[in-house]
């Protein structure tokens, strides 16, 4: 079994790519409550779930005011909603966590005589992470459109619908659209869309949800309009449980 | 007199889901768990000295750390299964939980817990673990 080392994390908020500057990532995927039903009876503590999630993301590292990073994507953004990607690696299928409806709650910045100036955010969540998703396309630039991903067979079909966090973090000429197409087999005859983004430009971000059933097989068409010759994007997707 | 170093015998075996018993020792690397039956103050004006009587088990939240790998596929017992895959849909289940710090010699704590969350911390140098926050349900065997 192959464990990761860190330096193979990927966070990407709103069509930024955050992953040269920050170095830290803590992840919370937690339920809010935990409520105590101990009874007289009870020889030791009972408890149950509250069911109600709080999920929190934090990330930090080094303060960069390039344009496309850290200080250039939350000078305006606390107290507003971002749409993150986190992955748990860079290329494709590995595990993923993403989440749209988190409120950028605070942007911090350090420094110190001898020290890189650092720079870290916190995250609130109005809505749970998807945290059961993978990394079904990785940053990628692609100049010709439209252009498909390879096949994955998720091993079997779903009936929960599914959502899927599309970044884009580049374009020129145009606008792209990620569409996630579906097949139960394996796109030999078979080719339906699942469900496809709105038409973006550079630092967009957005999540799409679609309902019911889901395939078994799986790809990303990346589309072009408007005369786009080149998209740098990445998406991540997650079968609903 | 022997002491027992954590070695291939300390072991971390969850059902998850329910009644489905995996062992995640190969991905565990730590845990932080704790038995407790809380004193209850009942002193009064007369005594001299404090007094005490015994709650009830009333455990602290304990933890396990894992590593974070590269499988998305559970494999069935009695070989190892990825602790990510395991536990990532069980946040807020009551899960049975066995905890052995050497298991030929039996000695460790078993019983049913919540899975109260989980909290991946990658960081930049080090390998990618996460870990898994539970609390006890019931009594817990202590052995």
């Amino acid at each position: 079994m192959v464990k990761i080392n860190g330096n193979d994390m990927r966070l990407f908020v709103n069509g930024f790519d955050l992953s040269g500057s920050q170095n830290e990532i803590d992840l919370t995927i937690a339920i809010r409550e935990v409520l105590d039903r101990t009874g007289f009876d009870d020889v030791a503590e009972r408890v149950i779930s509250g069911n109600v999630r709080r999920d929190v993301l934090r990330h930090g590292g080094f303060f960069d005011d390039d344009a496309g990073d850290i200080n250039d994507l939350l000078i305006t953004r606390v107290g507003t909603f971002t749409i993150f990607l986190v992955s748990f690696g860079f290329v494709a299928e590995r595990h993923s966590i993403h989440a749209s409806s988190n409120l950028s709650t605070e942007y911090r910045r350090t420094s110190g005589v001898g020290d890189l100036v650092g720079a870290s955010a916190v995250y609130a969540s109005s809505a749970e992470f998807d945290h059961l998703a993978f990394l079904a396309l990785p940053k990628t630039t692609f100049s010709s459109f439209p252009s498909l991903t390879a096949n994955v067979d998720d091993g079997a079909a779903s009936v929960n619908g599914a959502n899927m966090v599309v970044q884009v973090f580049a374009t020129v000429g145009g606008t792209v659209t990620l569409e996630l197409r579906e097949s139960s087999d394996n796109f030999s005859g078979d080719d339906t869309l699942l469900m496809s983004s709105s038409a973006l430009t550079a630092r967009d971000a957005e999540r799409i949800e679609a309902s019911g059933a889901v395939k078994q097989f799986r790809r990303v068409n990346v589309v072009g309009g408007g005369g786009l010759t080149s998209a740098t994007v990445a998406l991540s997707f997650q079968r609903n449980p | 007199m022997p002491k027992i170093p954590a070695s291939d015998n300390t072991s971390v075996r969850i059902d998850s889901p329910l009644n489905t018993l995996r062992d995640l020792s190969c991905d565990a690397s730590e845990f932080d768990v704790s038995f407790m039956i809380p004193a209850l103050d009942v002193t009064s004006f007369k005594d001299a000295a404090e007094r005490v009587i015994a709650d009830i088990e009333r455990h602290p939240e304990f933890s396990i750390t894992f590593f974070f790998n590269t499988d998305n596929v559970l494999v069935a017992i009695p070989l190892f299964s990825p602790a990510w895959e395991a536990l990532k849909t069980q946040v807020g289940i009551i899960l049975n939980v066995e905890l052995k710090l050497d298991a030929a010699l039996n000695f460790g704590f078993v019983g049913t817990a919540l899975l109260v969350s989980l909290n991946p911390g990658p960081r930049v140098g080090d390998a990618i673990t996460f870990v898994a926050n539970f609390r006890w349900d019931d009594a817990v065997t202590l052995s």
